[in-house]
């Protein structure tokens, strides 16, 4: 990573500029601003592993905001990873300033017309006008119902075409799995019995795991949760049969298997928020199928 | 650039102020370091303040030392100050005209005779009547060489004023000799505009309704009124920018390809454009005005607050309108304008958004991130040229999306960039009128402004956060179209 000192607003794209090299660098591609907000230092070290995982994948700006006090500067950093021949290059700009200033900073730096992914960490204030601010400018506000709890991102959701959970996001691969013990017509009339679902794991990844499903299936799904710092097991109880998918400890797959359906693996790729996010990077616009689970975990 | 060299005496009028200080003295600094200028050049400097050559020049010194790009070179001072004279006098007296043309006369003979005069109106507009009629009366209109006189905007504040200003101009000088300077029309990358339109063969085939779904103007300012309180006031957005350098900007992107880069080629095919943008309709227009708020972060006075302004000021500090233009090329094709002051960033540019592909054989998932192409020309700051289109995004499914490749300008051609005036002037001296305006298109831009300013003498204006984009309603202007805005 290539950067500069502390400096103004102003400044920020003339040393952007000069870390890009003006000699060379006559073209250049990126493909969405990432604006992060990063109310502590966990939080920044956390936004700094991920852009780092993100990598040269997905060139983008990065712009972190650091809630402090004064008229708000900025630092600049520019990371580049080999791209077989060429150089990918990502520009990372921190902005530490008074918290009401930060939006206005946002949009001075924003790369013109590319998406804007708000990736907001920790618990969501409810009437926070910095919040509702960044939320306007994002084409995808990111938040993780595992930190900000589900019934604000419930809240959030009403005034948001393009919110991402990561909470829902890390739910995916179970999701897969679960629909895929189905699959075959014995077990798809078994479907048509479910009436409850057991969940070991996240509180909040098990209401929208059952959300999902009475979504979904439009009619009313039990759930029956275990608290677990990951999502381990998922057994759905269908009448008198029982379905389940399970992860092996600490591995990237795991077994699925039921009443009427013999154990086999199951892919259960354990990803890092890095992973998590990328993913959703890629896409633009509001998730349906998203927001009719979370009304229904929440309803 | 090509420099000048005929023989040329310049003379600024109001040369101790602001414009002459920031931008002319030092753009003709750089043009003679450049060795852009004749080798028989005077600057003659014209204001009512007592002073001598000597004290002029030192009066020069510190204002190129102060806004000029490049730095004083003292061994290249020495002869470039000898160029340098001045002739105390105001506006108010024939005679003081009568001896700044026996000054010139006696420079003429000094560089052997037969200079052409240039003389930059470096003053208030309402000066420019008097000074026309005093410089008539002082025979300095004729000379043994080319007379060009070079008028800043506002030309006039109304079509009936152009035209009451022109009258009195031309009763002194001929349309040719008259040299109407709009400092946009000489940044290098509004010129870029003739070239990447009639220097590539792939952008011009496309260039027209066919293809082009609608073309967005932005001129953001994030500054304020600042000390102009009083001049914006009598003004306001239409008058600031819209008339001179939007409608400007806009002829260059939709007029016809001139059969030559000749002023009158040019200008003719400019203002044949004109004619053809239909005059500004108030359903179509939204007006606002800057509020408090914060601008890159730092916290600003709504308009209405600033110094010198009333607090029930209904002047405009914003507009967004939809322009049509009645022509075989763009009929149906909307031109969407916006300027304003105290918007989230400063930036000119122009956007053309294309059509969307008439079908597209990819599965709905696929292409669903898939916007249309675009062509941004980034006039300032960045200046370059961005294209959007449609790639495939790695990833063992088939998913399109849209990515932007920018070319920047200053990055490609490794030298430094001239000051708009600096190309304007020695177009001046040079006697080429290609960058400068003619009366026709300055009277149609106020026949297409007129309309609206008349409706906007009553209402009020939409109040917008400062670091915004705008009011509400410039959303809505395009949003009623099922279109939105780029976010410069």
């Amino acid at each position: 990573m290539t950067g500069e000192g502390r400096i103004e607003l102003a400044d920020v794209e003339r040393a952007l500029a000069r870390l890009r090299d003006p000699g060379q660098a006559t073209v250049r591609a990126t493909t969405l601003n990432l604006v992060i907000w990063c109310p502590d230092g966990d939080c920044l070290d956390r936004a700094g592993v991920v852009l780092e995982g993100i990598g040269g994948s997905r060139p983008l700006r990065a712009i972190m905001l650091i809630p402090g006090k004064g008229r708000p500067t900025a630092q600049v950093a520019s990371n580049c990873w080999d791209g077989g021949g060429r150089e990918i290059c990502s520009e990372q700009v921190t902005i530490e300033g008074a918290e009401v200033a930060l939006p206005s900073a946002v949009a001075y730096l924003l790369v013109p017309d590319l998406p804007v992914f708000a990736w907001w960490q920790g618990p969501i204030p409810d009437g926070d006008s910095v919040f509702a601010s960044l939320a306007g400018m994002a084409n995808r506000l990111i938040v993780d119902s595992d930190i900000a709890g589900i019934d604000a991102v419930e809240r959030v959701s009403l005034h948001s075409g393009g919110l991402v959970d990561l909470a829902w996001a890390r739910t995916a691969a179970w999701r897969e799995a679960v629909a895929a013990l189905f699959d075959a017509p014995q077990q798809r009339k078994a479907l048509g019995r479910l009436i409850a679902v057991e969940v070991l794991g996240p509180r909040n990844e098990a209401r929208l795991l059952a959300g999902w499903l009475r979504s979904r299936l439009d009619r009313q799904v039990g759930l029956d949760g275990k608290p677990a710092k990951r999502l381990r097991r998922v057994e759905l109880v269908c009448g008198d049969e029982t379905f389940f998918v399970e992860r092996e400890s600490r591995a990237g797959y795991g077994v699925a298997g039921g009443s009427s359906l013999a154990d086999h693996p199951v892919a259960l790729p354990l990803r890092d928020t890095a992973a998590v996010l990328a993913a959703e990077l890629d896409r633009l616009g509001g998730d349906e199928v998203f927001e009719q689970a979370l009304l229904s975990a929440t309803g | 650039m090509g420099g000048a060299t005929e023989p040329a005496l310049f003379t600024i009028f109001g040369a101790t102020g602001d414009l002459s200080q920031r931008k002319l003295l030092p753009a003709i600094y750089n043009l003679a370091q450049r060795g852009l200028l004749p080798a028989q050049f005077a600057l003659v400097g014209y204001s009512r303040t007592q002073m001598d050559d000597a004290s002029f020049r030192r009066f020069a010194r510190a204002a190129i030392e102060a806004h000029s790009r490049t730095p004083v070179d003292d061994r290249f001072w020495p002869a470039f100050a000898q160029m340098i004279h001045y002739q105390p006098g105001g506006f108010d007296d024939d005679k003081h005209f009568h001896d700044l043309a026996s000054r010139l006369t006696v420079l003429d003979k000094d560089m052997g005779g037969g200079s052409h005069h240039v003389f930059y109106l470096s003053t208030p507009s309402s000066f420019f009547p008097v000074i026309v009629r005093r410089m008539g009366n002082a025979k300095l209109n004729r000379g043994s060489a080319g007379v060009r006189i070079v008028i800043e905007k506002p030309f006039g504040h109304d079509l009936q004023s152009a035209r009451e200003l022109a009258g009195t101009v031309h009763r002194w000088f001929k349309e040719s000799q008259v040299y109407r300077i709009d400092h946009y029309l000489g940044k290098e990358t509004v010129q870029n505009i003739y070239a990447l339109r009639f220097a590539n063969t792939i952008f011009e085939p496309i260039w027209s309704n066919g293809y082009v779904d609608h073309v967005q103007l932005t001129v953001a300012e994030s500054l304020g009124v600042e000390h102009r309180a009083a001049f914006y006031e009598e003004t306001g957005v239409v008058r600031d920018i819209v008339q001179n350098h939007l409608l400007q900007v806009l002829s260059l992107v939709a007029m016809e390809p001139p059969a030559a880069f000749e002023a009158e080629a040019v200008r003719d095919e400019k203002a044949k454009l004109l004619r053809a943008v239909r005059p500004m309709a108030f359903e179509d227009s939204v007006r606002g005005q800057y509020g408090p708020g914060y601008v890159a972060g730092e916290a600003v006075d709504g308009y209405r607050t600033e110094p010198n302004v009333p607090a029930d000021s209904a002047t405009p500090t914003y507009i967004a309108a939809k322009l049509e233009i009645d022509n075989w090329r763009w009929a149906g094709t909307p031109f969407y304008i916006r300027t304003g002051k105290r918007l989230a960033k400063r930036v000119t540019e122009v956007a053309v958004q294309f059509k969307r592909p008439p079908h597209l054989p990819f599965s709905r998932e696929a292409s669903e991130h898939l916007e249309a192409n675009s062509l941004v020309l980034r006039i300032q700051p960045d200046e370059g040229i961005s294209l959007r289109f449609g790639a495939k995004a790695p990833s063992p499914t088939l998913s399109i999306r849209s990515v932007n490749m920018d070319f920047l300008y200053g990055s490609s051609f490794l030298t430094d960039v001239p000051e708009a005036y600096e190309t304007l002037i020695l177009d001046a001296i040079k006697g080429d009128g290609t960058l400068f305006t003619r009366q026709d298109s300055v009277e149609r831009s106020w026949e297409i402004c007129d309309p609206l300013l008349e409706q906007w003498r009553i209402g009020q204006p939409q109040i917008y956060p400062s670091g915004s984009w705008g009011p509400d309603g410039a959303d809505e202007l395009l949003a009623r179209d099922g279109r939105r805005w780029r976010r410069p």
